[in-house]
């Protein structure tokens, strides 16, 4: 009796998670079929399938987005704009948490209250600081504001991950003699490690689809960035009307995004597990 | 060997300087910004003080939107919550395929928000032909089969669903990041004990995911009241009205979408205010979720 | 050892900052524009001598098209001829697409240089002029045109450049491009149903009746979640019944009392006509943008009310034997707006003040709109010229005549936008959308436009 139950829970259980599969499976099939159709055919036979499969909406859309440098030119930023801000918010999130300071919680709801501020609103202020910088159309430009703005909230989760190591750890480091320095880098980034993948991962998928600041910072078009071609083709549509390229052009953008997620979501997992086991 | 104090403003150094100079010098400003009225082309804007809260608060478009963006951070939450905890339980009664299931669910998180916004709006909620529609025309609802799923009374509920659709994914993986990490052993305790699975929920996993529930949430909260690119692709030529939340509404109002309105100070009051809001509602799922930190 | 090795880490860190700071390319930093545009405050006149011959100079042009749309295929292309007659200008243009008011904004206050942008030109109006830091083009218009014949003014449709000079009738937008509005069919299938194209209202509604009990075919469609497309009917009817200007004076009269004028509320009721009787598409109140012209391609609707650029934007969604039709708004009885009253929907040209390089961009923009430069635009954007002497694309010929004769031009949406954007915004589109798909009666739009007309001139 017990056996019968316990399958008739595991039926139930996947039977949910399949429907719930299959709606985001019917979006990802219609996506790529549609990239292959044309835009006579797209949608007036909504889910008829392509007449051949050519690629021509997929060369289309590699060229408008150009692709090669769009895509270089976001794995660029976006990388170093996440490793920077893991650089600098995890010892900030150390000394806050461990390191006993004496204006701790001030200053850590300070960095805090940087998570509400409506990115709109520093448009102008911060162009007008970055102008004189030569920051203005520029990647490191932009790679500057992308991680000023995400320090609030990895500050943020780093503090919360932090706070949950046990602290005889460190003690235990610091009466082997370890100083400062050498207990965060062999100590406690280990053991954060877990945090600081989940930093990582948030902040990737946050800044890869990211456009607007990117709009704003970027002038020329050597240095676009991937999520930005791919809105300035929604936005062309009202004279093109090619949607199969924009189309073909989403599929491309998120090949990139799950080769890194797939890679860095291992890492996450087997942190995550390594940490419960210690 | 002694700690020695200083060392730790090393530690803050790097952050503290990018953040200062290039985060809240501009927020100042942009604070400033609020008590003028100042068009973004305008040389010299003018000083009026309190004027544009006061504004704001008789603005029923601004009051809409306040509504808007409580609407889709609560519904919305619970929505992501609710599916979340119960995918959570679903995917940890050790199913097989665990990783694949989680994978699917979270794949519409990466997807560009133009994308959904065009499959939605055009392909699931069309009248005439999405598919939503002609399900229950199948199924000969007639009364679902015609109903307007994007029109301004229901737009906002249609577009909260999709929300609700894209990012309950993200927030499973952080949930089951935290469910994991609690030792089994404490569930064979209390199987032996015969606790049944819900007693086993409420007395064991929830008191122990609270960490990564308040991060959870409180990034769901941000994110609500900041989210921007989704809505304001949504309809194409413009973000519908029913769709305004603060931050769209403040885009708006400041630089516009074809509509020379241009005034960057109401804007900028209209940014004080959501941020006030976000530092309340920070508050306050603090004290709601009461953090603990359990060590083990 | 280790403490060492942090320093250096910290170190290369810091160095790495710096480097990426002072590696940016080698743009020389933006002039200090703001200082200038303060001095510069009284209007600056465009000159009408050129500069000293060979002297090399760079127009900064910011454009809001995209760079895949035909305009900038054709931008690029004067550009290049532009470059044999002038080598020594170089005109540096940006497509930055449709947000480049909201980056010009941002880049001027950072102290950018930009001498010149296209956009709709309401938007210039409502920026620009308004803030008095355009250039005046009055001088340079009554100079001769590029070939040196006639006065420059003289090349555009009358009424094209009055439409948005400043308020003391100074004018600083360079419109080029013209748009305008009304039905829209396929030739071939009303040709293959007997269907005439109506010239009165009650011709419409005839027509619309006989299609709807003869075919499954859907006399109109809408997308009816556009709420500047509802508008349409809304300004196109009142200017019908009595001229245009009426919206605008409604919207400017503090005490709210010019709603009270019957014709705002006949044309909400004509409006909910079209939906009662069934001859709007069912479902439109909640087609997400472009369901609604969609059912135009696959010859499910019989026409659509809307902007020119349509059979443009449609042109590669429809089959192969849709022949494009166009035809005016038809008249109303009783009305005093004829069907040659059209809208001019523009799009065009403005310099800043404080540009450095005047005469090369009124040079520039004399050799942009010679009729063979403009044709060039014509045939890629299907759009019409505010240049005389082009021709009107095929797809849209019905209009094209109708503006041609027109003795009346009205700007889109009554000129609400750029006059008073906000109350266009927050009160009379919110107002009118639901008016229109009727979630409130024509009377309770009466009330609540009055209402809100006064508190919105209250909170000012």
């Amino acid at each position: 009796m017990k056996i019968k139950k316990f399958s008739f829970r595991k039926f139930a259980s996947h039977t949910i998670l399949i429907i719930w599969s299959i709606t985001v499976a019917m979006l990802v099939v219609w996506m790529v079929i549609a990239s292959f159709k044309t835009n006579k055919t797209v949608f007036s036979q909504l889910w008829a399938l392509p007449e051949k499969l050519s690629l021509v909406n997929f060369s289309n859309a590699w060229s408008n987005l150009d692709f090669g440098r769009y895509t270089f030119n976001s794995i660029f930023v976006v990388i170093i704009s996440v490793a920077l801000i893991i650089i600098i918010s995890a010892p900030a999130s150390y000394a806050l948490t461990r390191m006993k300071m004496k204006f701790a919680q001030p200053i850590t709801f300070f960095y805090l209250a940087g998570m509400g501020i409506p990115v709109q609103l520093l448009f102008i202020p911060l162009f007008k600081i970055m102008a004189p910088l030569n920051l203005i159309n520029s990647l490191p430009g932009l790679i500057v504001v992308y991680v000023t703005l995400s320090i609030p909230f990895t500050v943020f989760l780093l503090t919360g991950f932090f706070l949950s190591i046990p602290s005889e750890l460190e003690d235990a480091a610091y009466m082997d003699g370890c100083n400062e320095f050498q207990t965060f880098f062999k100590i406690m980034v280990p053991m954060a490690t877990p945090g600081i993948v989940t930093a990582a991962i948030f902040n990737f998928i946050g800044l890869w689809n990211e456009y607007m600041l990117a709009l704003i910072f970027i002038t020329g078009k050597e240095n676009k960035t991937l999520s930005l071609g791919l809105y300035s083709l929604y936005s062309s549509l009202q004279y093109t009307s090619d949607w199969v390229s924009i189309f073909a052009g989403s599929v491309l953008v998120i090949i990139p995004t799950m080769i890194i997620f797939i890679v860095l979501s291992e890492k996450l997992i087997s942190g995550i597990t390594m940490g419960a086991i210690k | 060997m002694k700690r020695r104090r200083y060392i730790a403003w090393i530690f803050l150094a790097p952050s503290l300087i990018m953040y200062l100079y290039f985060f809240v010098y501009p927020t100042i400003e942009a604070i400033i910004l609020s008590f003028y009225k100042a068009s973004g082309f305008t040389q010299n804007p003018e000083f009026v003080g309190f004027k544009n809260f006061s504004k704001l608060i008789s603005d029923d478009s601004f009051l809409a939107a306040l509504k808007n963006t409580l609407l889709l951070l609560v519904i919305g939450g619970i929505g992501i919550f609710l599916i979340a905890f119960i995918f959570s339980l679903l995917l940890g009664s050790g199913i097989k395929g665990k990783k694949v299931y989680r994978t699917i669910i979270f794949f519409p998180f990466i997807i560009a928000p133009v994308v959904h916004s065009i499959y939605w709006g055009l392909l699931v909620y069309n009248p005439r032909k999405g598919m939503l529609n002609q399900f229950f025309k199948l199924l000969h609802i007639e009364a679902l089969a015609k109903f307007t799923f994007t029109e301004p009374k229901y737009v906002l509920w249609s577009v909260i669903f999709i929300v609700i659709w894209v990012s309950v994914g993200f927030y499973l993986i952080l949930l089951m990041a935290g469910i994991e990490r609690i030792p089994p052993y404490l569930y064979e305790a209390a199987r032996i004990e015969g606790a049944t699975e819900l007693r086993m929920f409420f007395n064991i996993t929830l008191p122990l995911v609270k960490e990564v529930l308040v991060i959870a949430i409180i990034f769901w909260g941000i994110n609500a009241v900041k989210m921007f690119d989704l809505l304001y692709a949504f309809g194409g030529i413009l973000p519908p009205r029913a769709l305004w939340t603060n931050a769209i509404y403040l885009y708006i109002m400041g630089f516009g979408k074809r509509d020379p309105i241009f005034q960057l100070g109401y804007a900028s009051a209209i940014g004080v205010v959501t941020l006030l809001l976000v530092i309340v509602i920070s508050f306050i799922i603090r004290k709601l979720i009461r953090r603990e930190i359990y060590e083990y | 050892m280790k403490k060492i090795l942090l320093w250096l880490l910290v170190l290369t860190m810091c160095i790495s900052m710096v480097a990426s700071f002072s590696l940016v390319g080698c743009k020389e930093k933006a002039a200090p524009a703001e200082e200038e545009a303060v001095e510069a405050a009284e209007e600056e006149v465009a000159p009408t001598e050129e500069a000293a011959v060979g002297e090399p100079k760079t127009i900064v042009y910011w454009s809001l098209w995209n760079e895949q749309e035909p305009f900038a295929t054709v931008v690029n292309k004067w550009i290049e001829d532009y470059k044999k007659v002038k080598p020594e200008i170089t005109i540096e243009v940006v497509y930055v697409g449709r947000e480049v008011m909201t980056k010009i904004m941002t880049a001027r206050s950072g102290g950018e240089t930009i001498d010149l942008v296209d956009t709709e030109s309401y938007v210039l109006k409502g920026s620009l002029i308004k803030e008095g830091i355009s250039l005046v083009m009055d001088e340079a218009l009554d100079a001769p045109d590029y070939k040196g014949d006639n006065p420059w003014r003289d090349s555009f449709l009358a009424g094209t450049l009055e439409q948005y000079a400043a308020d003391d009738g100074k004018v600083s937008v360079i419109s080029y491009n013209l748009i305008t509005n009304g039905f829209m069919y396929d030739k071939k299938l009303w040709r293959d149903n007997g269907w005439t194209v109506p010239e009165t209202w009650d011709e419409l509604l005839a027509l619309c009746e006989t299609i709807k009990t003869t075919s499954d075919i859907s006399p109109i469609t809408q997308d009816a979640g556009v709420d500047l497309y509802n508008d349409m009917w809304n300004y196109q009817i009142m200017e019908k019944l009595v001229g245009p200007g009426a919206i605008l004076a409604a919207a400017g009269d503090e005490t709210g009392m010019s709603w009270e004028d019957p014709a705002f509320k006949e044309a909400i009721e004509m409006e909910r006509v079209l939906w009662d009787k069934g001859y709007i598409v069912e479902g439109a109140a909640g087609f997400t943008w472009p369901a609604g012209q969609l059912l135009l391609t696959t010859g499910e609707a019989a026409m659509e009310l809307c902007g020119s650029w349509l059979p443009n934007e449609l042109k590669t969604q429809v089959s192969d034997d849709f022949e494009w039709g166009t035809f005016p708004f038809p008249e109303i009885a009783g009305g005093v707006g004829k069907i040659t009253d059209m809208e001019s929907y523009l799009i065009g040209w403005a310099a800043f003040n404080d540009t450095k390089v005047g005469p090369e961009i009124v040079d520039f923009l004399k050799f942009c709109t010679t009729p063979e430069n403009q044709q060039m635009l014509v045939d890629e954007s299907w759009n019409m010229s505010t240049i005389l002497g082009t021709n009107i694309p095929p797809a849209i010929q019905g209009l094209g005549e109708a503006l041609l004769d027109s003795e009346t031009l009205f700007s889109p949406h009554d000129g609400l936008p750029e006059a008073y954007p906000d109350y266009y915004k927050n009160v009379y589109l919110k107002n009118h959308h639901i008016a229109f798909i009727g979630d409130i009666t024509p009377d309770e739009y009466i009330e609540v436009m009055k209402k809100e007309t006064i508190e919105y001139w209250e909170n000012q």
